[in-house]
């Protein structure tokens, strides 16, 4: 299989004496992966890393072959890296379609094609759609919303952006069992589509049902990596 | 077409008993009426310059510091020789090389930080100013011929000078921002790092913005060193340039385009029609429009109450 992400050595330490995370190495392939562990474990620090978002102190990350070290968040994201945030980040005063319109414009950058506000419009809705937000949504405020539905928001901006590799940030954590039920029927749908997932999650009833793989992080090392069906273990 | 897609129907109406007040105005003013309508619209100019960086969420405190320097350097350029109309072109891309700069330099900075930050670059060409003799050091420079040769001081044309300015700012700004940058820019705004998750460079835009806002000042300044015909430190770095367009621009509705334009007009027109009543303490109309906005008009009078798109 092909691999999509490379994380090397990747240590992280605050003011010279708080380690987050020490030489985390994996790989991953194309398909589902979870990163798991308790809290304080480094694993959103993991994600901003990736995403950009945060500098590692060390290590390398190659996404597609890629050495994207250097490159500023907004440049992943081009690069094919869309992300959630653990506490949802949405423009709050604008409408529903109007946060996907903006994941949609990077979308169309990507693939060099230049949408008109109409256009813009009706491919934020089909996400919104697909997403499983309900139309009579569309126009109110993105603050107005519940937190599962900011949630299926943030996803919905963020596949927008057409990316290769979604980081998903603990997106079922205050969801309701129907709502993580419909969560991981949209993220099945999306991996079909071709988007490949690394999720942070503590759901580990939606990790079994989802991931291929799963890291286990603990205090900012990786001390167990396991894949479906395969019992063994190993760092 | 443009200007009417970024512009509200409530901002557009308004526009338009504005328009044949200020043509009025214009035509039929004379004297101080006249004078306090071209300085309303150089206030609203800045205004409207000042809120692009706005746009992006920052609050500058410190663009006193591009007007002056537009006014400076179109003023020595002038001296120099320099055709009087191409020197405030000169001083204005001066302002916009010194926006781009501060904006290299401050670029990580944002909100209490970045106002801060502001103060200190407008204080920098101001010392500068206080003790170069080129620029004429404290006392600064004095007898500066006016841009066009005005023979009677009542002449309108340093009026509608101002007034198509502001026009022509407008229709160059909405000739080429549409609707997807105004998105873009409320993405900025709101939640910078949601913006850059999704693509969007902020850091540039935030550049492209300070450096057009910057140009703005330093064009305006340099029109208005040639219309009062001497220039000094304290009068050219005036904090009073860096808070009448802020305040005028929250007055009318930071987050909409005609809003701070029309802010700073009431904002200003009041000030002088007060002044007439009350020469002193006149300026207290800036103090009630700050305690206006921020307990009963949160956003301005231009609230962007529709949805973009």
């Amino acid at each position: 299989m092909k691999t999509i992400l490379e994380i090397k050595n990747i240590s992280k330490i605050y003011d010279k004496t708080v380690v987050a995370l020490s030489n985390v190495s994996f790989k991953i392939e194309y398909g589902i992966t979870a990163i798991t562990g308790p809290n304080g474990a480094g694993k959103t620090t993991l994600f901003n890393i990736i995403s950009g978002t945060v500098k590692a102190s060390s290590g390398e990350i190659r996404f597609l072959g890629k050495r994207i070290n250097g490159y500023q968040p907004h440049k992943r994201c081009m690069a094919g890296i869309g992300r959630t945030f653990q506490i949802p980040r949405l423009f709050d005063e604008n409408s529903l379609l109007e946060n996907v319109a903006i994941g949609v414009m990077t979308g169309a950058k990507k693939i060099k094609e230049n949408m008109n506000i109409d256009s813009l419009k009706k491919q934020a809705g089909e996400i919104l759609n697909f997403i499983g937000i309900k139309e009579n949504k569309y126009e109110i405020k993105a603050k107005k919303l519940t937190l599962a539905e900011q949630k299926m928001l943030q996803l919905a901006t963020a596949v927008a952006t057409k990316p290769k590799l979604m980081l998903i940030d603990e997106l079922s954590s205050g969801m309701t069992f129907q709502d993580a039920l419909r969560l991981s029927d949209v993220i099945k749908r999306l991996y079909d589509y071709g988007i490949s997932f690394l999720m942070v999650e503590h759901n580990m009833e939606l990790i079994n049902k989802l991931a291929e793989k799963i890291i286990v992080l603990h205090e900012g090392q990786i001390v167990n990596v396991s894949e479906k069906g395969d019992n063994e273990t190993g760092k | 077409m443009k200007l009417l897609q970024i512009v509200t129907k409530q901002e557009l109406k308004s526009s338009l008993i504005a328009i044949p007040v200020f043509t009025l105005i214009l035509i039929n003013g004379s004297g101080y009426l006249l004078t306090a309508a071209s300085y309303g619209f150089l206030i609203a100019i800045l205004s409207f310059g000042w809120n692009l960086t706005a746009l992006t969420g920052e609050i500058s405190l410190g663009h006193a510091g591009f007007f002056g320097i537009g006014a400076y350097v179109a003023v020595i350029s002038g001296i120099s020789g320099i055709n009087s109309v191409l020197s405030v072109f000169i001083g204005a891309l001066a302002a916009g090389v010194y926006g781009a700069i501060t904006s290299l330099s401050f670029y990580r900075l944002s909100g209490v930080g970045f106002a801060l930050a502001s103060i200190a670059f407008s204080q920098i060409p101001k010392i500068v100013a206080e003790n170069l003799s080129i620029t004429g050091a404290g006392s600064g420079i004095v007898n500066i011929k006016p841009l066009f040769i005005i023979k009677s001081i009542n002449t309108p044309l340093r009026e509608y000078i101002m007034g198509a300015s502001l026009l022509i700012i407008l229709l160059i700004f909405t000739a080429f921002a549409g609707k997807k940058i105004w998105l873009k820019l409320s993405a900025i705004r709101q939640n910078r790092i949601a913006a850059e998750a999704l693509g969007i460079a902020t850091i540039r835009y935030k550049q492209i913005n300070m450096l057009i806002s910057s140009f703005i000042f330093g064009f305006v300044g340099a029109l208005w060193t040639y219309w009062i015909g001497y220039i000094n430190p304290d009068t050219a770095f005036d904090l009073y340039f860096s808070t009448a367009p802020l305040i005028g621009a929250l007055f009318g509705g930071r987050n909409s385009l005609i809003g701070p334009i029309i802010g700073a007009l009431i904002l200003y027109l009041s000030d002088s029609a007060i002044s007439m009543i009350f020469p002193v303490g006149h300026k207290a109309v800036y103090g009630l429009a700050i305690l206006v906005t921020i307990m009963a008009l949160r956003g301005g009078i231009f609230k962007a109450k529709k949805a973009i798109i």
